[in-house]
Parts: structure tokens; sequence; C-alpha cells
């Protein structure tokens, strides 16, 4: 698993590649954590190029979801490929989570309603 | 200032026990230049409080002036329980056979000349770490089997049997511990069924404590009375009691649920684990059974020779965030069809190319068996071993079927 950064405004998109699985779910949370320690509290999570995550992986999304929002702010996801969505429609975490087409409709949502 | 990586691996903390001072302490000076890091203290209480204080790997004891504070130093590390794991390594002359045998007698592992080169210590090093680490490696392994046995009390000793209904289950941990459980008990004075199959997220020792939770929870939420939680309700034992003989089923499952739900997510939401876990309540006269699918991979009814019906999600994973509402679905299993919980170790299983087991794989081993529970787990487990050959399992396999026979 790869991830890269760069920010919109004051939006802060990870973008992540490859599979989040329990070996490199916690390099993902570090980079996570980091953001919302930098004060970058809205969040786009980039799933375009995951081919698979795992029950580890969704955990990281549901802690930095919390702390996000304990912020003010939110993780909001996009671009996800169907297998990674069907694991996020059958756990529920397309309920807890809004999920968006594209990264550009992902980081113009926080623009619409804070 | 960046330290020198020690050959052969990480630093050891080393406490150098003995007379000098570590200025002119040659062995103390040779250690650091190899970069692991090292500290000095007096034979006695100052040694034995610094390694009561910290952990070191290994100790050095000097014994180069003779005295008596050395061996009854050595006797008192020796006797302390904690301090087991700590490596002992003597530096003595070489000529000085008595004393060498005196200390090896009152429990040093190892010793080291006098006069040495810097291969001889790093040598005698590199064996007392070596040693040490396969200590901790037995000590962690016996833990984690100890662990092991108590988890297996937190699944059913046996299953229970009505006429009607054939149960079996299969749950194979792909580490020591497993985050995967199942239950089945019986609701008195009803006789209903309760099946549960869960899978807590991510694996390993945390999974494992949250599974007993997540278990615990929902036996003693859905049979307060037969599931030990009578101190919870204390004196209103029997209004409770009243209360869950009028519930139906479905509302009996969904007040389960929506229970273990809150109590995860308010009371451990820090830790954020959470649980997918499909609960069904099923009566064995009559094959009628209602479900909740709590986030969790779609149980399967399967008919011989006929369509597989999957029961999809009727709400979230327990633990995402309390208030979450969970509805419930039902069906019946005519006599021959089964209800198949599983977790996604069993669909994600991956033989040596890497390729997963899949649904499909999966439905064709179930609609190959004959219509009885344990034939279909055996049926299962025989078509995923083949299947996966010797690949180490990536995930816990639990696999739940209840077969009405008539």
């Amino acid at each position: 698993m790869q991830t890269s950064v760069d920010r919109r405004g004051d939006v802060t998109t990870v973008h992540i590649a490859g599979s989040v699985d329990g070996v490199t779910a916690e390099a993902l949370q570090q980079v996570l954590s980091d953001e919302l320690a930098a004060d970058h509290h809205h969040l786009v999570a980039d799933f375009g190029a995951v081919e698979y995550t795992s029950s580890a992986g969704l955990r990281v999304l549901l802690a930095t979801l919390k702390q996000a929002r304990s912020r003010g702010g939110d993780l909001r996801l996009a671009a996800l490929n169907p297998d990674v969505r069907k694991v996020l429609d059958l756990s529920g975490f397309t309920t807890i989570l809004r999920v968006f087409d594209s990264v550009d409709d992902a980081v113009q949502s926080f623009g619409d309603h804070r | 200032m960046t330290a020198p990586q020690p050959p052969g691996g990480a630093p050891a903390r080393v406490l150098v026990v003995g007379p000098a001072a570590v200025g002119d302490d040659t062995i103390g000076h040779h250690l650091q230049r190899e970069g692991h890091v090292v500290d000095t203290a007096r034979p006695g209480a100052e040694a034995l409080a610094k390694l009561r204080a910290e952990p070191f790997d290994v100790v050095l004891l000097d014994v180069a002036v003779p005295g008596t504070d050395g061996p009854r130093f050595l006797e008192a590390l020796r006797s302390d329980a904690d301090l087991a794991d700590v490596q002992v390594i003597v530096a003595a002359p070489a000529d000085d056979l008595e004393t060498l045998g005196q200390y090896l007698e009152l429990g040093a592992d190892d010793y080291l000349p006098r006069v040495f080169g810097p291969a001889m210590l790093r040598a005698r090093l590199g064996a007392a770490l070596d040693r040490r680490r396969l200590r901790d490696a037995e000590s962690l392994s016996r833990e984690m089997a100890v662990a092991r046995n108590i988890q297996r009390d937190f699944l059913p000793e046996a299953l229970p049997v009505a006429r009607g209904v054939e149960l079996a289950a299969v749950l194979h941990p792909a580490r020591q511990v497993s985050g995967d459980f199942y239950d089945a008990f019986v609701l008195a004075p009803s006789g209903t069924f309760v099946l549960v199959v869960g899978d807590v997220c991510d694996k390993g020792v945390g999974a494992a404590l949250f599974m007993a939770l997540f278990r615990s929870l929902i036996r003693a939420s859905a049979d307060p009375v037969g599931g030990g939680a009578i101190q919870m309700i204390g004196g209103r034992r029997t209004l409770v009691r009243q209360a869950l003989d009028s519930a139906t089923p479905a509302d009996l499952l969904t007040r389960v649920a929506g229970f273990t739900n809150d109590y995860i997510a308010r009371l451990h939401g820090r830790t954020n684990m959470f649980a997918t876990v499909f609960l069904a309540a099923l009566t064995p006269a009559t094959g009628q059974f209602d479900y909740v699918n709590a986030g969790h991979e779609p149980a399967l009814v399967i008919v011989p020779n006929g369509a597989i019906l999957g029961l999809m999600p009727t709400g979230p994973a327990l633990g995402l965030g309390p208030d979450q509402s969970f509805l419930s679905g039902e069906g019946t299993l005519e006599p021959g069809h089964s209800l198949v919980a599983f977790t996604d170790g069993l669909v994600e299983a991956r033989n040596q190319a890497g390729e997963a087991f899949g649904d499909a794989r999966l439905e064709a081993a179930l609609q190959a068996h004959r219509p009885s529970a344990s034939s279909l787990v055996r049926g299962v487990v025989e078509t995923l071993q083949a299947f996966t050959g010797p690949a180490e399992p990536h995930d816990d396999l639990t696999l739940l079927v209840a077969t009405r026979t008539g």
C-alpha cells in the first residue's frame, strides 16, 4: 500500500493505492493521524486505487471519522471500486460515512455546507 | 548523533555491574562502540534497583576485583522471579577457574575472559541475546496457549439438540487466538434456538478480547436467566423475565443487537472495535426463524437442488456508533433446507496462486453435499482445504449450519 497527500483549500485528500489489510492498516492510520494532528480535519480518502480493504482498514476509517467529526471536520470517501463498495455497504459503513463518485465531488462537498 | 547499528541486529540494553566507572571501563566502552545501550552500577542494591526499574537484556558482571559483593548480588538477582530472563555474563580473569565456577553455580549464564578481543565480546553477547529472545518467545507462546484454551471456553461446549433441527459448526483460528465466534443456545421455555456467528474487526489478541465481550453481551442479553446476567438486573429479575417471555423472537433479536451495539459504542468507543454479527432465532418444530444481520456476510438458505437465498444485512455492524436501529427478517426452513452462516474468512480464503475461494465455490460445495448439517460443514471444509492446499490461512474461519430434519 502507498499513500500520498494533497491539499485544496482546507480540504486534505489522502490518495491510497494497493490493499489495506491487517499489515498496512497501521501505516494508513499513521498518515491520517498525522493529518488530524496537523489540524487538517476536512479529509477525503481517495480509494480509486484500492483493490481490497480488510476489517482492519475499516477500523482505521471508523477511528479517523470519529476524530475528524469531534473536531468539527469529517472524513469522506471517494472513488470506491465495486468490491470495496460492497464491503462498506454490507458492514453498514456507507450509512455512517459519506461516499462520492469522484475525489472532486468529495472535495467540493466540503464547500457546500460546513 | 545516530548510534552505530550493532552487527547482528537491534542494540542490546546492557548493565555493566562492577567496581569500574564507565569512563575507564573497557567492557562498557567496547559495548557502546558497538552501538549497545550501556549503563553501569555497583553490585548490590544499586544494580538491583536499576534492573527492576528498566528492562535490561544482559548483565555483564565484572569480577576483576574479587570481593563478596559479586556472589551476593548474583544470588539476589537469581532469586527475583521478575528478573529471571536477564542474561548474566561474568567477566573474570581467564585463569581464575575457581571464581568462574562459583559464579556459574550461582546462576551465571556465560563467562568472558577479562582480557578479550572485540570478536569474543560480540560472540558472547550475541549468544546471550539469542537465549534471551528464545526465552521471550517461549514465554509468549505459553501465554498464547493459555489464552487459546480460555477462549475455547467462550464457544459452546456442545450444540443444542432438538427434534426437527440438526446443528453443526466449525471454527478455525488463523492464529493462536481468534476474533471469530459462534454460539448456539436454547431459550426456555419456548425451546427456541438462538444461533450466532460473529467476526470482530482486525485479528489477533485485540480481536480475541473483544470476541469474548461481544459473545458474552449477546448471550447475556438474549438469555438473562440462563446466561448468568441475573446480577445485572438484580431485584427486577421477575419483571425482566416477564417482559422477555412476552417478546417475540424478532423483538428479542433486535433488542440484543441494539443493546450490544450501544454497550460497545458507548463504553468502548475509544478502541474503535466493531463486529459483524448474524443472529437467528429458530423454532425447531416448525423451521420458522427470525434473524438480524448486523453488517455481516449474508447467511444462506440452501434448498437442495434449488435456489440459494442470501439473508442480507438488516442493520450496521455492532459498535460503529450508538443508537443504530436494527430491523429483523424472517424465513422458514422446510425439511431438508439448511441455514448456513459463516465469516468472510471462508469466502476470502486464498490458494497459493492468491485466488479467493469465493461465493461460487462455496455455493457449489453446499449444493454438492447431502442435506445434513454435519455433512455440509465437513463437505465445505474439505472442499476449502482442497482449494487452499498448504497456503497459510490469513483469517479466522467460522461456519455454522442448521438443517431442518423434518
